[in-house]
């Protein structure tokens, strides 16, 4: 499958051989994880049995997924308010993190963080964040630590099309550039801030060649939605910013299928365009791959899908079976000793 | 070495501390706008570049919220930075940073994480900077669970407490004050000398009134203490409250006991200054019944800093004022 | 005076509650009149002297006593030149002269000057209150306005009187026995404590330890009757009178003293009494109260309760009476003494038990020791 990424530096067939069956499964299961999870908790939603509010990442696996499968242990990343992808891409315990949204002690956070604010820090993820743009401050820290201390560890800072209008991202794009931080800036663009289509908000097409402007490289991946492409990229950009050569700008277009929140109807999209980014489901696009190069048979995949679900009925059990947080613990953990 | 002391500013006092932490503990470097060959632009880090090299002591372009922002993702790997922010006023561009991220992300998290990093502000009036650059917003941070506020008034206090807020696992704003940067004082020169975070001291002791000051107003509040012990018989109990948050409030309280009378003062803007939270708790503690006059306040006017010298320093309690507000306490007027 | 609101710091309250002080009675030297810790704690059946240091200066160099005095300050503040204007005058000043009892215990007789000082200046000085008097030429009647301790004896007693409901009983004791003992006491006690022992003490000690078994006779009632206090201690209040009214100092304990202790505990405290040094702390918390009237040749009396106490012992004097004893006719000293009690708390059966109790060891004394 050729890659259609601009601006490629190697060949895909090399790319390809990188990867063993076992990594590319659970790049599946990954994407299987978070298509199920997220459903999950929006019947969850349904049934009124989610305390608080949460924003979904189905129809957007792939560009998280293909990203994460590219960095390995040691390495960070932030996220946004729309982190479960990259939550759950980063190997995050499915039971803790239901736990947390519904709310509950057992959850990630003990239940004082909520779906926005859900970090995994022994696995590197430093975290969601409720203000847009809000986690790439942290990212460029996080960086400037690796290079002082020399570890060779790297940082994705994961933000949507709607932070790149903020005066955080050209401060910290600016700042990472001059001190060449190990980070990748790097913009999942599903093309919707909240209801405003990013065709109004900005005055060029893609947001990627703004990295023009801080002298670094940006990259664009027109498939977000082919988590091949995106590992690709992804690949060559990992080797590039852990050499130290700076950070990098890397775009993706995809789309999510659900509103921006569970209390949006989405009244700004038509039910045309959703449609037709349906059909371009990341995971029945890699299903395909998968199935076309003899990497895996439809029954394995088929039980990847069950285990999947199990997995996530047996975190609702879990979840619905833990405690609330006591009272006390709200005076709790607000200061380090 | 242990018990030596040596007479020097506010602004070396700075310098000493945060050389010592970083000679201490690797972890911990400076960044900010012109700390490095400039010096700071208050000289509080002349000399420290060529002692620790630009790794340590970082010049950042002039971008208040990737500056934070770095700090506190640094903070939260494993870093101990120490920002500059200069001018107070300028830490209003870090507001995100600091109270929506730096407050609120060990909490959020279940306890995870810790962010140590110390913020520190040249804050106050006084030497003709006007509007913009002449603030005390304090009150604003003590407002904001998870933050830590210090307030130190001499140079021995800024070094004890510079080198806790840096030693602290949290997030703390760390005034200094620019008109006072020159204010002379003795400094222990043991490298271990700390001071308690959250613990008021009694600068002076007294039966007749109570006050309560921090900061810039500390030195003019023992002043006029000295000045009224002499010509009026009052004997002022001086409460130095150093850190604001958290709150040393069983040293206030035991004085307002003894006292039964208690002014507040400080340099920050009167309405919605943080003495107006001390006041507060001070008439809904038991020490309420001791009270033998109203809670009094003296506190900045409500008016942004003019630039003229003179309006500058009507501006601000001086120790003429603050005399006759004790006076007032004691005359029951 | 529109302004009603009576202004008073926490302190303030804090102490009167303390000690049992009307703050309507106190003046207040701060704002607006507001009443402030030391205008309590200076308040001490005393009229407060509110005067400028100076002012204070002139008139102790010039040894007169400004009580009573209003002056032209703030709040009736005795100024610089109110006490000079008093000592220009020859007359005046002679009045004013300090002699403290004598000053207590007879009133003022007008006087020409006053009359003259009257008139003349009018806005300066008006002097008033207790010793001395409006000027109104003599023989005619005389209208003086009740001083500061006689509006809170007269408050009390009416809150006494009218709130509760009592009865006295009267009973007879034969002191025979106590006054022996006193007699052999009387040297012991002053070789130990320089103090001399009179019946009275005995008296009070009976009584003492008698109360402690009498839970309902050494027990307090709240102002709503709701509730009563039994004390395991006796604070044992004991009325002095003067001529300008009466005061019930308490011996804080009483039960916890031994006989020379009561001694120079009661002395102490009576001496102060005279000489206006008792603390407030010492006129209030009595659990009993002991009026004796005796010294003064009286039959029999009631007096009224001190409340919150529950009941007040009235001591009459001890007069050789002719009395049947052991069938025959002897002529025994012999003292009656009234328990008043609040029937609210105490009925008449309780009352008898007590005074049965209380007669018997003053009857047998030596019981005391047991």
């Amino acid at each position: 499958m050729a890659s259609k990424s601009k601006e490629s530096t190697k060949t895909t067939d090399t790319i390809k051989q990188a990867l063993s069956k076992d990594e590319l499964l659970t790049m599946h299961r990954q994407m299987l994880d978070i298509r199920n999870f997220d459903n999950k908790v929006n019947e969850l939603v349904k049934r009124g049995k989610v305390p608080g509010m949460t924003h979904f990442s189905v129809g957007e696996e792939a560009a998280s997924v293909g990203a994460i499968a590219a960095i390995g242990e040691g390495d960070l990343i932030t996220s946004n308010h729309r982190g479960h992808g990259q939550t759950i891409a980063m190997g995050i315990d499915l039971n803790e993190m239901m736990a947390e949204i519904l709310g509950r002690a057992t959850g990630t956070c003990k239940g004082k963080g909520g779906s926005m604010h859900i970090a995994d820090l022994d696995k590197g993820n430093l975290g969601a964040n409720g203000i847009v743009g809000g986690g790439m401050g942290m990212a460029i820290g996080a960086a400037l630590t690796q290079q002082m201390k020399k570890n060779g560890k790297i940082v994705i800072c994961f933000f949507g099309d709607g932070a790149v209008n903020e005066g955080t991202f050209h401060e910290t794009l600016n700042l990472a550039s001059i001190w060449k931080l190990p980070v990748i800036f790097y913009s999942i663009n599903n093309m919707y801030g909240i209801s405003t289509p990013i065709k109004s908000v900005i005055n060029i097409d893609y947001n990627y060649r703004r990295a023009a402007s801080y002298g670094i490289p940006g990259y664009l991946i027109e498939d977000g939605n082919n988590v091949m492409d995106v590992y690709d990229r992804f690949r060559d950009v990992v080797a590039y910013v852990r050499e130290g050569n700076g950070p990098v700008l890397v775009e993706s277009l995809t789309y999510r299928w659900y509103g921006h929140s569970t209390s949006d109807p989405g009244k700004y999209r038509t039910k045309e365009e959703i449609d037709a980014w349906k059909k371009k489901d990341p995971i029945l696009k890699f299903s395909k791959y998968l199935i076309d190069n003899k990497i895996a048979t439809q029954k394995e995949l088929d039980d990847l899908d069950k285990a999947s679900k199990e997995a996530v009925e047996e975190a609702v059990q879990f979840a619905f079976s833990s405690p609330e947080p006591s009272l006390e613990s709200a005076f709790e953990d607000i200061f380090a000793p | 070495m242990e018990n030596e002391t040596k007479l020097m500013s506010v602004r070396d006092a700075v310098i000493m501390a945060m050389s010592e932490e970083m000679r201490r503990d690797e972890n911990v470097f400076l960044m900010g706008e012109d700390v490095g060959i400039f010096g700071g632009d208050f000289g509080t880090s002349v000399g420290m570049l060529e002692e620790f090299g630009k790794e340590r002591v970082r010049d950042t372009p002039i971008s208040e919220n990737a500056i934070s922002g770095c700090a506190i993702g640094a903070a939260m790997t494993g870093m101990r930075p120490i920002v500059d922010v200069t001018f107070m006023d300028f830490i209003v561009y870090m507001m995100d940073n600091i109270v929506n991220q730096a407050a609120k992300t060990r909490y959020m998290f279940g306890g995870k994480g810790q962010i140590p990093v110390v913020f520190r502000c040249a804050a106050g009036s006084g030497v003709g900077s006007a509007a913009q650059h002449s603030q005390s917003l304090e009150a604003w941070f003590t407002h904001i669970p998870g933050l830590k506020v210090v307030a130190p008034g001499t140079p021995a206090d800024v070094k004890g407490l510079l080198k806790a807020a840096i030693r602290d696992n949290n997030p703390v704003i760390f005034l200094e004050y620019k008109a006072q940067y020159n204010m002379k004082g003795e400094v222990p020169l043991d490298p271990d000398f700390v001071l308690p975070l959250g613990k008021a001291e009694i600068k002076r002791e007294g039966n007749d009134v109570t006050v309560v000051t921090y900061g810039r107003m500390l030195e003019r509040v023992l002043k006029a203490a000295d000045e009224l012990a002499e010509s009026d018989g009052v004997h002022v109990e001086v409460v130095d409250l150093r850190t604001l948050a958290p709150l040393d409030k069983e040293t206030v309280l035991e004085s307002v006991k003894k006292t039964g009378r208690v002014l507040l003062v400080n340099d920050a803007h009167k309405t919605g200054g943080f003495i107006g939270e001390v006041a507060a708790m001070i008439a809904e503690s038991d020490a309420f019944d001791y009270l033998d006059s109203p809670i009094l306040r003296l506190a900045a006017d409500d008016i942004p800093t003019p630039y003229n010298h003179l309006l500058e320093t009507a501006m601000v309690p001086s120790v003429e004022r603050i005399k006759k507000y004790i006076l007032k306490l004691v005359n029951k007027r | 005076m529109e302004e009603t609101k009576l202004r008073a710091t926490p302190a303030a309250r804090a102490l009167a509650r303390r000690l049992g002080v009307d703050l309507s009675n106190v003046i207040g030297t701060g704002y607006k009149g507001r009443i402030h810790r030391d205008d309590v704690a200076g308040f001490n059946f005393e009229d407060k002297i509110h005067i400028s240091p100076l002012a204070k200066r002139i008139a102790e160099d010039n040894q007169i006593s400004l009580k009573g005095i209003r002056g032209s300050g703030r709040n009736g503040k005795i100024m610089k030149d109110d006490v000079i204007k008093l000592i220009s005058d020859p007359e005046l000043k002679a009045r004013l002269t300090s002699d403290y009892f004598a000053e207590l215990s007879t009133p003022k007789a007008p006087s020409q000057a006053t009359a003259k000082m009257q008139n003349t200046t009018q806005q300066a000085v008006t002097p008033s209150t207790s010793a001395a008097t409006q000027s109104q030429p003599a023989g005619e009647t005389e209208t003086v306005a009740l001083s500061q301790m006689r509006k809170i004896i007269s408050k009390r007693m009416t809150e006494s009187f009218y709130s509760a409901p009592t009865f006295t009983q009267t009973w007879e004791v034969d002191m025979t026995e106590m006054l022996a003992l006193r007699a052999k006491l009387l040297d012991p006690i002053r070789e130990k404590t320089g103090k001399k022992l009179t019946v009275t003490d005995l008296i009070s000690m009976s009584v003492v330890r008698t109360l402690l078994k009498h839970k309902f006779i050494n027990a307090s009632l709240n102002k709503e009757a709701t509730e009563i206090t039994f004390h395991n201690y006796v604070n044992l209040g004991i009325a002095v009178g003067m001529d300008e009214g009466l005061l019930v100092p308490v011996v804080k304990n009483a039960d916890k003293m031994s006989l020379s202790e009561f001694v120079v505990a009661i002395k102490d405290l009576t001496e102060r009494t005279f000489s206006k040094k008792l603390l407030p702390d010492e006129q209030s918390g009595s659990t009993f109260t002991i009026s004796n009237l005796g010294m003064y040749g009286v039959d029999n009396f009631t007096a009224i309760i001190n409340m919150p106490n529950a009941a007040i012992l009235s001591v009459a004097a001890i007069k050789d009476t002719l009395v049947a004893y052991n069938g025959e006719p002897k002529i025994r000293p012999i003292m009656k003494m009234s328990l008043t009690c609040d029937h609210r708390i105490i009925d008449g059966l309780t009352g008898a038990k007590f005074m049965a109790d209380l007669k018997a060891s003053m009857e047998n004394p030596l019981s005391l020791l047991i």
